[in-house]
């Protein structure tokens, strides 16, 4: 009897792969709960009955040729700015709401290859462009630990949807703290990657320097094993590193490893009971053997600012693409093409209009070089700040977000409140290394994370340490989920 | 309005960035915006001077080499119905727009 809540992707794979079960089965399991579930939390904006189901017929069908791969069988959900060839790929917008992609992704194509079946696309922020979820054209999703909260954002619905275990893992993306933010509010694990290690072709684009795609999963291993699958070079996307990513190797204590608290966004403008879990921690670490200091990371705390000029500049103009014209939404009901254009974009959501009136003054003349100009500086000094930190640290930590779920609806009328929720995570999107949220105990009865960041490529490093924290905090972390 | 944002025009931003905002839109948005920016002035007390940014996404980061092209060989794209399978309007061979010029 498979009880989903209870099962790992890499448990899945190997019952699959010792023929206890059939992927066809594992795939009807899955099938049925996302439905219902879905119900209570809107997680899923599609449920991709079909087109899964014939997958999982033929890798059942020619088992032989497909037993060894990694994630062989294994359920999972797809954030729907990730482009699907022949599924509705929406961004979670009216704009998008009727695309169906002539192509997949790059990374839809590694998940193939690696047997992983998608069941669903997950809900999501409009573009991707928000921190709680909210802003999708298809409703909210709910957190599952407690249905008054969201899940966090963007990728709310992929965190949300591997915490109450309609799939084993996810695909997220991460601009300023997507996948980790939400991973941190659902109680699961969620990485960004290091900028060039997952190609971004496929991705719906928002802020092309900053955006990552990345895994989720319900621990540090099955996050590992999807991170490795995903990796790897691209000749279509232009920033896609040849990198050849290692492993690193298992750890049974954190000896010799020096780990930096970053305190510029560990102390100020995190919450109390946060601040507590997040030193419990801590403490973990110290009792691994863990070397801790305390570092600064110069004009860290600018990375707001820097991020909130950055991200929008390049999202005004990637999303000049959507005209009515093309594909896409279109308002057909006026008489020249230039009403179509006004007609159709008037149907951007308030977040998407707001950033991208954010981005065209950034980049407007006269404006550029105080706004978007000085940004990109401040980009640059904080890149070469951490740089220098990684030369006295292995790691840096803090916690993942400032505060755990917050109630839906208490953000949405003031930008500037919900843009802080970021606050930990956007500094790793601005200078494009890696870093992974864990799950490191509860506040009020709901996950806080912790995060851990790493210099360009050291994902193998922070899986080991990760992995090692986790077994020994041993938090049984998803028992507290009520869908 | 704040005197350091008085430069702030929505209605030219905004048809700078094709959005036609109703009246409502513009009330929101403006006082939203006057505060995020005024929020941003921090950055402009930054000494930048010793920052040389040419480059630094390539030497600095060291994650991707722009000079490093694909070779420019002929591949398979897509074909004519997953072209213009999402497409509004189209007409034989063609996506169909409404008129350019208004006369």
């Amino acid at each position: 009897m498979i009880e989903p809540s209870k099962l790992t992707a890499v448990e899945c794979a190997n019952l699959i792969q010792k023929k206890e079960v059939s992927v066809t089965e594992i795939t009807k399991i899955f099938l049925e709960r996302s439905e219902e579930i879905n119900q209570d939390i809107n997680s899923l904006i599609t449920i991709c009955e079909d087109s899964a189901l014939k997958q999982a017929e033929e890798i059942d069908n020619n088992f032989e040729e497909h037993k060894n791969k990694p994630l062989l069988g294994v359920p999972i959900s797809v954030k729907d700015v990730i482009s699907t060839k022949n599924i509705k790929t929406t961004a979670g917008s009216k704009i998008l709401s009727n695309y169906i992609p002539p192509y997949d992704a790059f990374v839809v194509k590694k998940l193939a290859d690696a047997g992983a079946i998608i069941i669903s696309k997950s809900n999501c922020d409009e573009f991707a462009m928000g921190s709680s979820n909210e802003t999708s054209f298809f409703g909210p999703c709910l957190n599952p630990w407690d249905f008054n909260t969201v899940p966090g954002g963007s990728s709310g619905g992929s965190a949300a949807s591997v915490a109450s275990s309609q799939n084993l893992v996810s695909i997220g993306s991460d601009t300023g703290g997507s996948i980790r933010q939400p991973a941190s509010l659902c109680g699961i694990v969620g990485m960004k990657p290091t900028y060039g290690s997952v190609s971004r072709s496929g991705l719906i684009a928002f802020g092309s320097s900053l955006d990552q795609i990345g895994p989720f999963a319900k621990n540090v291993q099955d996050c590992e094993k999807l991170f490795y699958s995903i990796a790897g070079h691209d000749p279509k996307d232009l920033t896609s590193s040849k990198n050849v990513l290692e492993n690193f190797k298992d750890l049974d204590s954190l000896k010799g490893i020096k780990i930096g608290i970053c305190n510029d966004i560990s102390d100020q403008g995190i919450s109390e009971g946060v601040k507590k879990v997040f030193e419990s921690s801590v403490d973990t670490m110290k009792n691994l053997g863990a070397e801790l200091g305390e570092i600064s990371i110069d004009y860290i705390k600018e990375s707001l600012p820097v991020y909130y000029l950055t991200a929008p500049s390049e999202a005004s103009s990637n999303l000049n693409r959507y005209d009515g014209i093309k594909y896409g939404y279109s308002d057909q009901n006026g008489k020249t093409s230039w009403e179509t254009i006004d007609l159709t974009r008037s149907n951007f959501g308030d977040e998407v209009k707001r950033r991208i009136l954010l981005g065209t003054f950034a980049l407007s003349s006269g404006y550029y070089d105080e706004y978007y100009g000085k940004a990109q500086k401040i980009r640059g000094l904080i890149i070469n700040s951490f740089n220098e930190a990684f030369n006295k640290f292995d790691l840096i930590i803090s916690p993942t977000s400032p505060i755990t779920a917050f109630k839906l609806g208490s953000q949405m009328n003031d930008p500037l409140l919900m843009y802080q929720n970021d606050i930990c995570t956007m500094p790793a999107n601005i200078a494009g290394i890696p870093a992974i949220s864990i799950p490191c105990g509860l506040s009020n009865k709901l996950p806080v994370g912790l995060q851990i960041m790493g210099p360009n490529f050291s994902e193998g490093k922070i899986f080991s340490v990760a992995k090692l924290i986790e077994t020994n905090m041993n938090l049984n972390m998803l028992d507290g989920v009520k869908a | 309005m704040s005197s350091e944002n008085k430069h702030f025009d929505i209605n030219k931003i905004a048809e700078l960035a094709k959005l036609n905002l109703d009246l409502k839109e513009i009330d929101k948005f403006e006082s939203q915006m006057v505060d995020i920016i005024s929020h941003f002035s921090s950055l402009q007390k930054i000494d930048t001077s010793s920052f040389n940014l040419k480059n630094w996404e390539i030497d600095k980061n060291k994650i991707t080499d722009v000079s490093d092209l694909r070779n420019d060989n002929k591949s398979t794209g897509f074909n004519e119905e997953e072209i213009f399978s999402n497409a509004p309007a189209k007409e034989s061979k063609f996506i169909k727009i409404k008129k350019i010029l208004d006369r």
